[in-house]
């Protein structure tokens, strides 16, 4: 127990040390803030970016309904009120999370309980979660307007799925591209850069050795490297989190993805740490890396057709993607973010055995 | 009584025995020298002993400790000084003192009592990177006594460093072992290790192929006699082996024709030579 408290102590010092160097270091501590130096020009540039995590609504409405009515009051809808049924349906093919098309004298006919037609335009390449809060939130205002819960209306739902979409969904919501961006280029900028240079900057200046004939052991110091990894993460992405006030995303699955992509790019740097012996080394490889891992953001704003699009499939950092993007977007459940997080624990379990083989080498040597 | 002891050590890398069967041992409170030439094996030797890598054979101890199963114990009682100034270069004389402190569970006062110990007190705020060779050298040896350690591996110590500084070095070295520290010396600086160690193992292609103080080396290797230059110019050697040549020189020494005398012992440089036909620069 004794010793166990000593190691924690020691990986404390380890990673106290490197910290306090971080900030000496200028190379190391600018490009640890050039996604939070990114995410406040792209602020400048796009100021207004209230609309992210709301619910958008094409509506036609013949009927001067109370429906549209109750829904123009709704914190968290923007409804776009358009003049023709056609302009519904692109709305819904681009940006909208779905479209209505209320014909005249709905509202009359449903006080009537004459079950009158009711079009409801969704586009299922947006994915389920938005499609079900759409549709649950529809449902709810017309029992509302009928005053009892059976459903006062026909509703015809007309799926109207364009051409094959990333995983962002219709059209490009830029606010959301970006800030998924910006954080996953955090995060693995952080694991493929900084922690395998903290790493290798201990070898190639031969201070590694000082480090092992303390009472420092390898284990020691490669968790103390990656405490390093993990604080530089919580500080940079709480702090875009903590910038992008209009957050609304779903905040237990975000701090999932969150968490779990940290970790598994910490074990990426510190097995390349093992590795290399010189920084040259990490910076011509961590920018390969990079590149790669950023590959699933691109593919947002770039679909790619199969079979490169089943490649990126097989970036860990597209799972990442996913979930965040999920997130985002307001319509994670368990059933569509559970593949990816089993993807991601999965490439968590490889890259620790990596690094405990390196360590274990690095040991008997 | 001995604190180094070590039985058959052997290290091969990738298939090549870079030490081979060494067989010595320590006493306390000596200085032991450990030549040889570049790449001969002397730093694979200091790092099997302080156990930064397993041997392939053999076994040692050093204070008592395993080098291979009690490795934490060892490293609490042992300094290094790298061949290499491994040290934080962006942070301060001080800042890298108080750091191995914080590793070892040392007191910051002690810090202050190196930095005053090896001359850094004034420039302790400073960069690293703003030290002389000098400095780094000191701070180097200032961070291995920082634990009050009972062993002290010295690699290379005075390498590169101006006269003035390594003589500063050597002094310090004296002082230390003065206190009671065993200190294993590995250098190619053959007067250095002369005035120093009391024991020198010399250290070829991984073996040990001499071990024996600095004055029965010479004594076994070199000539016991005298060399003579005379007032008119002539050289002469004369072997103490035989009475009558003490009588000679005694003459010679009356009758007021010797210049200059020197000792014909040989050097350890000499013994190397002898030893190995290589010279330990090489």
């Amino acid at each position: 127990m004794n010793s166990r408290i000593a190691n924690l102590r020691i990986i404390w010092i380890i990673a106290r040390k490197d910290l306090v160097d971080a900030v000496k270091n200028q190379l190391l501590f600018l490009s640890l803030l050039m996604p939070i130096f990114l995410w406040l020009v792209f602020r400048l540039v796009f100021p207004d970016m209230s609309g992210m995590g709301t619910m958008k609504i094409a509506i036609h409405d013949e009927a001067n309904s109370h429906l549209v009515a109750e829904l123009r009051n709704m914190p968290g809808v923007a409804l776009f009120e358009v003049e023709t049924e056609q302009q519904v349906i692109d709305l819904v093919k681009k940006q909208a999370s779905g479209g209505l098309v209320i014909p005249a004298g709905f509202d009359e006919a449903i006080a009537g309980g004459q079950n009158p037609p009711l079009n409801v335009y969704i586009n299922s390449r947006n994915g389920g979660g938005g499609i079900q809060a759409f549709q649950t939130l529809i449902d709810q205002q017309l029992w509302k307007l009928a005053g009892h819960d059976s459903l006062p209306a026909q509703i015809k739902i007309i799926d109207k799925a364009g051409e094959k979409l990333g995983m962002f969904g219709n059209g490009i919501d830029i606010g959301r591209v970006m800030t998924v961006t910006l954080l996953v280029l955090s995060i693995v900028g952080i694991g493929v850069f900084v922690v395998p240079s903290l790493l290798v900057e201990e070898k190639e200046k031969q201070t590694l050795k000082f480090l092992l004939v303390s009472p420092a052991g390898p284990v020691e110091v490669v968790a103390g490297k990656a405490l390093v990894g993990l604080a530089a993460c919580l500080v940079i992405v709480g702090s875009m989190m903590i910038l992008n006030k209009s957050w609304n995303g779903i905040w237990p699955v975000t701090l999932l993805a969150l968490i779990l992509g940290s970790l598994f790019s910490i074990l990426v740097g510190l097995a390349m740490g093992g590795f290399f012996k010189t920084i040259a080394q990490v910076n011509t490889w961590s920018s390969v890396l990079l590149i790669v891992l950023l590959l699933p953001t691109w593919v947002a704003v770039m679909p790619l057709p199969d079979p490169f699009g089943l490649i990126v499939r097989l970036v860990p950092s597209y799972y990442l993607v996913d979930l965040l993007n999920q997130a985002m977007a307001g319509n994670a459940t368990f059933g569509s973010v559970w593949s990816s997080l089993m993807v991601l624990a999965v490439c968590i379990i490889v890259a620790f055995s990596v690094v405990v083989w390196t360590v274990k080498r690095e040991d008997r040597m | 009584m001995n604190t180094i002891e070590v039985d058959g050590l052997s290290r091969t890398f990738n298939g090549r025995l870079v030490v081979d069967e060494l067989t010595f041992t320590v006493q306390e409170g000596e200085i032991f020298g450990f030549l040889g030439p570049n790449g001969a094996g002397k730093t694979t030797t200091i790092r099997l002993l302080t156990g930064q890598i397993h041997p392939t054979s053999g076994r040692a101890s050093v204070s008592g400790f395993d080098i291979v199963h009690q490795r934490q114990q060892l490293k609490r009682c042992i300094g290094v000084v790298f061949e290499e100034q491994n040290l934080y270069e962006r942070f301060s004389g001080r800042e890298n003192l108080a750091f191995s402190a914080s590793l070892y569970g040392v007191d910051s006062k002690r810090v202050e009592e190196v930095l005053e110990q090896v001359s850094l007190r004034e420039r302790a705020n400073d960069r690293v990177q703003k030290y002389s060779n000098g400095m780094r050298q000191r701070l180097v040896i200032a961070r291995a006594l920082l634990h009050k350690p009972r062993v002290l591996f010295l690699d290379e110590p005075t390498r590169g460093l101006d006269p003035i500084v390594a003589r500063e070095i050597r002094l310090m070295i004296t002082s230390l072992v003065d206190q009671g520290m065993t200190v294993f010396l590995t250098t190619h600086y053959m007067e250095e290790a002369e005035h120093l160690c009391r024991h020198v193992a010399f250290f070829n292609h991984g073996r040990i192929i001499a071990l024996d103080t600095p004055e029965r080396l010479k004594a076994s290797y070199g000539k016991r006699g005298i060399n003579l230059t005379l007032m008119d110019g002539a050289h002469l050697y004369i072997p103490f082996d035989e009475t009558k040549n003490g009588e000679h020189l005694g003459e010679l020494a009356a009758s007021g024709r010797i210049l200059t005398a020197h000792s014909a012992e040989a050097s350890l440089e000499d013994v190397f030579v002898q030893l190995t036909g290589r010279r330990l620069a090489e």
